[in-house]
């Protein structure tokens, strides 16, 4: 199965005692951003028009490093503005290798947006959550939890779900707190059934290892 | 690249707007179509004075639907999109409708502009639902539920349950536990307050502490609201509809059902999350609806980091996107703020600028904004606060969605209506002009006659009639002849629709059997047959070409027969003026390329239900050929309703099409014929003159009678001069406003 040799390879192996958060949500929801929050640090470029175009892995390395995983499992260095040249079916994701303590413990991993009708895309990033520790669902604030997301999260397992945080994106396009009260109440009554945990995005910037392990426990 | 209004109908070419255009005023929406329909209506009044009886009916069914027909603009999109908002800004009225953070337009409502110096009675009417209705949606989950009984017998999704229930509970708590009472009724209110919206309309919140107030927007089926003070110069409905993609299926639901009749449709889509496969879904169903008649705003470009930036991007790649899709279609995109759109109207507050962010100040900049207006300082000046709601009008988008609007206005069905109209008044003119110049002819033939030699007279007078009864002759024949023309005209359709009707049915037989089998092989192929679903798209799109080209057909056919009785009427008209040239019966009656709706065509049905839904159907122990039973029997049964719906309502058309065409040749030959008898009439006297014993006062009576005669008929003939240059300059404008837009279709 594909799945466990994702682990195997991944999460027990080669970086054995680290734990791994999956950011994942519809297009332009504010995945990258979060990344990038919970990293503490701007590796990746989010943009309101260009799209995240493969899972990102990004984790500890001594030096900062970049490398596409292909899709028969080699693994070579690039170049950001490189990667044009490798043939985007070829690349099955990229590890970022960044020096920072924090993620001697924790790994992230950006996605490609949800909903941009490409069915084989979508499915690569849903598959990336099974192997999470934790799976952070991004939802932007000004038009939070509409029905494809519901749909598209129910469809994963239970065991995947069991480990889901809803994240409300975009918190500070809404200028009045008590708008934003509304929109958690709403959340936590609709959405609140299917997650661990439904929380403003900007709260989760200081989560831990310890954290997201307990998606595990 | 600024942010400033750009030219988005590819096919049209709009100078880029500079400052200096944001102070000379647009003419309000609808501007064209509302002079051509005031003076078609001022050319009925004058006509029926002029045309005798046969035409009263004619004239007073056009004008009716002149005075009647509204423009309907729907505005739609995913939930929170920015809907209300839009409606806000467009009808100037900000804060009008109840906008919020959740989903909360829950009722489809149809704001009525019309321009009139009479209030409405009754500003506000909502109709609850009936007992009927309520109990279909909320106990038995009406169409939805349907559609799912039919894919999985005896399962109910959890999740509709749940909402139903969440929805009637409500219901209760709201309206207490008799609110079943109210159903069926209508409330009608004098004046709109925002109360009124938040009970009626907005979805309300479940954890707030209730109060006093009654919220009936469970139980409301629509709303109307009547304006007398419009924005609009055309009369003008706009449609707000709850946001589809909600996770409240009920209300995606009550959504599809209000999408059929609207002339145009803005579809809002926000800029932060432009064209999700969701809207694309929606696009669809549209196109199958109303092919060409849809406008994309690009909202909440506001919000974008760079708005100066993003937002062209972002349009360029919504277009590309719909270029992809939908490779036929002209679809103008146009992007902005509805928040903009709003806050430029509450330029008197002095205030009003203090929610800006510097890079929405850089925009306004870009849109003109002068460099000398401090937009940090507390408090600006009324005319730094005109000229900056100027630049944020321009930003808003409103301004150019408005220029869209009221082009696909000018060739949207009302302004065919209009076409046809004033084509129809013109022959009528023309016709009746035709008579009474043969009417003067007679009666100055016979004066001049009489006035030679009155040996002559009784030759010429047995002339006259000679020719009359010979034109009685030919009308009588004619007349007969219309009636064989109507008969065959309703043969002409029934045959059409039968065999409409058997080639959608084989072709949905044909695409049932074939799904079946695909199911087949996929489940021989591979046991994860949860990956395989139905497709019914290709079905739909082959359904209406077939429909379409059918339809097509059908109205080419009834036209080729409607060419054949012009000839015949020709004829009358030669025989009453041989010298006659004009134009009489030239035109042809029907606008090509009208279409009857395809709405059916978008209706859900069970296939087309989500992913869950397909799993629960697989997880029912089945074997293979059974399932493929069921799904052959799923299909069809949809689908062959559907056709049903559409052969009805091409028929329907077609009907109305052979009536309108009736109608107007009877018109035509009646408004010949009267001319006729009044020669006839003229003649008897005449007789009675040359017969009898008629003194000289008698004969000078007579003949200052012709001479008044005549002078009538100059004076008529003068009118329907007046009246046919009128009809010509609007025909000319019509055609003008519609040429503009889109050139190069068909
Ligand atoms: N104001 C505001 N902007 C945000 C926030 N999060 C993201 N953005 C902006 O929204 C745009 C999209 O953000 P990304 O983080 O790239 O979103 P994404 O989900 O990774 O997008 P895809 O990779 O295309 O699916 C960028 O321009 C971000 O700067 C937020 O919390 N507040
Ligand atoms: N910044 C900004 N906010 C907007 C814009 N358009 C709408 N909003 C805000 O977004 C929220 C939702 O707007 P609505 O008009 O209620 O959206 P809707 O599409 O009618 O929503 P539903 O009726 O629930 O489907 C409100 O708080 C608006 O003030 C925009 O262009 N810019
Ligand atoms: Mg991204
Ligand atoms: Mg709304």
């Amino acid at each position: 199965m594909s799945a466990d040799a994702d682990i195997g390879t991944d999460a027990r192996s080669s970086r054995p005692g680290r734990a791994r958060i999956v950011v994942v949500g519809e297009f332009n929801s504010g995945k990258t951003t979060l990344v990038n929050a919970l990293v503490g640090a701007p590796v990746l470029t989010p943009s309101a028009v260009a799209r995240t175009a493969h899972p990102t892995v990004v984790g500890f390395a001594p030096k900062p490093s970049l490398s596409a995983e292909t899709t028969d499992r080699r693994r070579m260095p690039v170049a950001w503005d490189g990667l044009d040249a490798v043939a985007p079916g070829d690349i099955r994701r990229l590890h970022v290798g960044v020096p920072l303590e924090r993620l001697k413990r924790l790994s992230v991993v950006d996605t490609p947006g949800l909903g941009l009708a490409d069915g084989e895309s979508d499915r690569r990033s849903l598959q990336a959550c099974r192997t999470a520790d934790a799976v952070i669902w991004c939802t932007p604030a000004m038009q939070a939890w509409k029905a494809s997301e519901e749909q598209t999260w129910r469809a994963l397992p239970e065991r995947v779900r069991a480990r889901g945080l809803l994240a409300v994106t975009f918190a500070d396009a809404i200028a009045s707190p008590a708008d934003m009260d509304r929109l958690m109440q709403r959340l936590s009554a609709e959405a609140g059934p299917y997650f661990r945990r439904v929380a403003m995005a900007s709260e989760l910037g200081s989560l831990t290892a310890g954290d997201a392990a307990v998606g595990t426990a | 690249m600024g942010f400033e209004a750009r030219s988005s109908v590819r096919t049209a070419v709009i100078e880029p707007m500079s400052l200096s255009d944001h102070t000379k005023p647009d003419a309000p929406i609808g501007a064209r179509l509302e002079d051509a329909r005031v003076r078609l209506l001022a050319l009925i009044e004058r006509l029926s004075g002029l045309l005798g009886e046969h035409a009263a009916p004619l004239l007073e069914a056009a004008g009716r639907q002149l005075q009647q027909r509204s423009c309907r603009i729907a505005v739609i999109g995913q939930i929170k999109a920015g809907k209300s908002t839009f409606i806000n800004a467009l009808t100037e009225r900000p804060g009008f409708l109840p906008t919020d953070i959740n989903p909360w337009t829950a009722v489809v409502t149809a704001l009525h502009f019309r321009s009139s110096p009479m209030p409405p009675e009754h500003a506000a009417v909502f109709h609850l639902f009936s007992s009927e209705q309520w109990k279909e949606l909320a106990e038995g989950g009406g169409r939805l539920r349907e559609l799912t009984e039919r894919l999985v017998p005896g399962f109910q999704p959890d999740l509709l349950r749940a909402q139903l229930e969440v929805m009637r509970k409500r219901a209760e708590k709201r309206l207490g536990a008799k609110f079943a009472e109210l159903l069926g009724q209508c409330h009608r209110f004098e004046a709109v307050t925002p109360e009124l919206l938040a009970d009626y309309v907005s979805a309300g919140d479940d954890h707030a502490s209730g109060g006093a107030r009654r919220i009936y927007s469970d139980v409301t089926r629509s709303a109307d609201l009547y304006f007398n003070a419009s924005p609009f110069a055309y009369p003008i409905t706009l449609i707000d509809t709850p946001g589809t993609n909600d996770p409240f299926l009920v209300r995606d639901e009550i959504t599809r059902r209000s999408l059929e009749n609207p002339d145009i449709y803005v579809f809002v889509i926000s800029a932060l999350q432009p064209l999700s496969a969701a809207d694309i879904y929606m696009l669809r169903l549209l196109n199958g609806l109303h092919k060409d008649r849809i406008v994309v705003f690009i909202n909440r470009a506001d919000q974008l980091p760079n708005p100066g930036t993003d937002a062209a991007m972002i349009k360029a790649a919504v277009e590309q996107r719909l270029r992809l899709e939908f490779p036929a279609l002209e679809i103008p995109v146009v992007y902005g703020s509805a928040w903009l759109g709003n806050l430029r109207l509450q330029s008197d507050r002095g205030d009003f600028h203090a929610s800006l962010k510097p890079a929405q100040v850089k925009v306004l900049r870009q849109a003109g904004l002068p460099a000398s207006i401090d937009t940090s300082s507390h408090q600006l000046s009324s005319i730094d606060r005109s000229r900056l709601a100027a630049a944020m009008h321009m930003s808003s988008g409103m301004r150019e969605i408005a220029g869209v609007i009221a082009r696909l206005m000018s060739t949207s069905s009302i302004a065919m209506l209009q076409r046809q109209i004033a084509v129809c008044l013109a022959e009528l003119a023309r016709s009746a002009e035709v008579a009474d110049r043969a009417e003067l002819k007679s009666i100055e033939e016979l004066i001049e006659v009489r006035r030679r030699e009155s040996a002559s007279l009784r030759a010429s007078v047995a002339e006259e009639q000679k020719s009359l009864t010979a034109f009685e002759e030919r009308a009588e024949t004619l007349q007969a002849s219309f009636r064989g023309i109507e008969t065959h005209f309703k043969e002409l359709i029934a045959s059409a629709m039968q065999m409409l009707r058997h080639q959608l049915s084989t072709q949905v037989r044909e695409f049932a059997d074939e799904q079946a089998e695909a199911m087949l092989d996929a489940l021989e192929v591979s046991s994860r047959h949860r990956v395989w679903r139905c497709d019914v798209l290709p079905l739909r799109e082959q359904m209406e070409r077939t429909y379409v080209a059918a339809f097509e057909q059908a109205a080419a056919d009834l036209t080729r027969v409607e060419q054949f009785l012009y000839p015949q009427l020709r004829v009358i008209v030669a025989s009453l003026l041989p010298d006659y040239r004009g134009t009489l019966l030239e035109v042809p009656a029907w606008a090509p390329g009208v279409t009857p709706s395809v709405a059916s065509l978008a209706d859900k049905v069970a296939v087309d239900l989500g992913t869950p839904w397909w799993r629960q159907w697989f997880a029912v122990r089945r074997a293979a050929e059974e399932r493929a039973d069921h799904l052959r029997s799923l299909i069809e049964d949809d689908f062959l309703k559907i056709a049903d719906v559409l052969v009805r309502e091409a028929e329907g058309q077609l009907g109305q099409r052979v009536d309108y065409i009736m109608q107007r040749v009877n018109a035509i030959s009646m408004g010949l014929r009267t001319g006729i008898e009044r020669r006839s009439a003229n003649l008897a006297r005449e007789h009675a003159l040359l017969d009898g014993t008629a003194d000289e006062e008698t004969l000078m009576r007579f003949e200052d009678e012709q001479g008044r005669r005549a002078e009538a008929c100059v004076r008529k003939q003068e009118a329907y001069a007046a009246a046919l240059k009128e009809l010509d300059a609007v025909l000319e404008m019509l055609d003008a406003s519609s040429g503009e837009v889109r050139p190069h279709l068909q």
